[in-house]
């Protein structure tokens, strides 16, 4: 149980930390209606929310529930079906040049090249969002800072553990400083410290930018996310702050919300 | 035009930190120069045969372009390219979706026809370095003193047509080899309808030939076969060049439409 070694010391809910960031209410992402088939089944199904600047979304659900579906069509690498998806104002389908600029994306599986040592693939990465010439290694150097990857940064990612390839991911997401993050599962593969690390690390980004964060770890989201979105079966279920959430169910834990809600 | 770089940057660099391009090259020049040796025995029998039978006006017509060099460049490599180049270039996009790193490109500010020219021009800076091996042909020649016999110096212009034709062919082996990584992705289904592909282009002349009428002209013109000769012979041929031109620009965007395809559905 990796979750349980940061559990009793971090109760004291990230509420505290998060609400002390001043937020704006800009929305810089809205989704509605939302749908998506995959064939004839249904992946995600009128699924809507919006997100507003410096927020962090926890995106909870089982696995299944349609949550990468829903972020893959965010970073524009799937259409929907039905809906729209719009990130700073610009539809994600019919201006994705505009979205992607502003989006930085980490799939479930870190897209990354095995044969490329660390830094080549940060290079790369970079040279994608048009991050080139003299600014390219600061950038670089930034974001290795930041995901805690400067020691493995002349090693071929073929040679590192997945926690490592996961991170070098991040870092790739974080390039361009992007306006949105999307981190679908960002903690899976890591050990313990590596978790409490990246999520560190998103907390951090909170504020600055905003965070869309996938997971079916419920201590993840009580650690970083102010809001929270529940899916189940391609459905949006709850769509809440953390503190109300457990305030309309109360005397329950978290996890006893999370399987009454995505039971039904 | 930064991604594009960036994308030809990154092919290349998996190119040569893996042992694709070396194992391609090594194999690349063992059998071109196999091929080279054996013209240039056949052309040493062929003038100490004429040399004997006091033959000097067939003697005269003895050069190494004609019985080495052309053979070499417009035939045989291109046999080589056929079967070679589908393996280099199947990975391009095949082993993106199937490795998931497509994702990346997918999420990033890139168009669909930057990510294929940028793929593309690292496959036809593969063909140029095998151009560069095979330049060293002619030099070897000059160097042991082929100019100085009886057999007249190296048309150097005739050679670099030669040269100028199988990178020709060599860029466009490699935009369909593209293309049929882009339909699929599973790499040796690529590579193998790549072949099939392309073999198909090169057998069209015959079967064109066999035909009379419009139909049979149609196909041979298709054919990759029916405008290489021009290079063969040393003459630029405009419509040769344009053929191979509009032959890889159909491929790559082809390509381009199977990139954009995933985005919209």
């Amino acid at each position: 149980m990796v979750e349980a070694t940061s559990t009793p010391t971090s109760q004291p809910p990230p509420a505290q930390g998060v609400a002390g960031i001043p937020q704006s209410s800009q929305v810089m992402v809205e989704v509605s209606g939302l749908t998506k088939f995959y064939r004839d089944v249904p992946a995600i199904q009128d699924v809507s929310f919006s997100v507003r600047k410096g927020e962090i979304l926890g995106f909870l659900g089982p696995n299944g529930a349609g949550k990468s579906t829903t972020m893959r069509i965010l970073a524009g690498c799937i259409p929907a079906s039905r809906g729209t998806a719009k990130i700073a104002g610009f539809d994600v389908f019919e201006s994705p040049m505009e979205t992607k600029r502003r989006v930085g994306y980490l799939p479930e599986i870190p897209p990354v090249h095995p044969d490329l040592s660390v830094r080549d693939q940060l290079i790369f990465a970079a040279s994608l969002k048009g991050i080139t010439g003299p600014t390219l290694k600061d950038e670089i150097d930034r974001v290795a800072r930041r995901a805690v990857i400067t020691s493995v940064m002349d090693r071929l990612i073929q040679n590192l553990s997945k926690g490592y390839r996961q991170r070098v991911g991040l870092a790739q997401a974080l390039l361009g400083d992007p306006d949105v993050l999307i981190l679908d599962e960002p903690t899976v593969g890591l050990d313990p410290r590596q978790i409490n690390e990246v999520r560190e690390l998103i907390r951090e980004l909170g504020g600055h930018h905003t965070v869309i964060l996938s997971t079916h770890i419920l201590q993840e989201v009580t650690m970083t996310c102010q809001r929270v979105l529940v899916v189940a079966e391609g459905k949006v279920v709850a769509d809440d702050q953390l503190k109300d959430l457990t305030a309309k169910h109360p005397g329950k834990s978290l996890e006893e919300i999370f399987l009454h809600l995505t039971a039904q | 035009m930064k991604q594009v770089m960036g994308i030809l940057n990154k092919e290349l660099k998996i190119y040569f930190t893996t042992p694709v391009a070396y194992v391609v090259f090594a194999l690349f020049t063992v059998v071109a120069s196999l091929f080279f040796w054996s013209f240039l025995q056949r052309f040493q029998m062929e003038s100490a045969q004429f040399l004997r039978y006091q033959r000097p006006e067939m003697l005269d017509q003895l050069n190494f372009n004609d019985r080495v060099l052309t053979p070499l460049y417009v035939g045989y490599v291109q046999i080589i390219f056929l079967f070679v180049l589908p393996l280099l270039t199947m990975r391009l996009i095949a082993e993106e979706r199937k490795t998931r790193t497509m994702e990346l490109l997918l999420s990033s500010p890139v168009r669909p026809w930057q990510i294929i020219l940028g793929k593309y021009l690292s496959s036809v800076v593969m063909v140029l370095c095998m151009g560069a091996i095979c330049a060293v042909y002619p030099l070897l020649l000059t160097v042991f003193g082929a100019g100085s016999g009886d057999n007249g110096p190296l048309d150097w212009a005739t050679v670099g047509m030669g040269l100028l034709g199988l990178v020709l062919v060599g860029s466009t082996c490699c935009a369909v080899g593209l293309f049929t990584s882009s339909i699929t992705d599973n790499q040796i289904v690529a590579a193998v309808i790549g072949m099939m592909a392309l073999l198909f282009f090169w057998v069209l002349r015959g079967i064109g030939q066999g035909m009379e009428g419009p139909l049979g002209e149609v196909l041979s013109y298709l054919s990759i076969l029916s405008h290489i000769e021009s290079f063969a012979r040393g003459i630029f041929n405009l419509t040769d060049c344009i053929y191979f031109f509009s032959f890889i620009t159909l491929a790559l965007f082809l390509s381009t439409r199977m990139v954009e395809s995933q985005r919209w559905t």
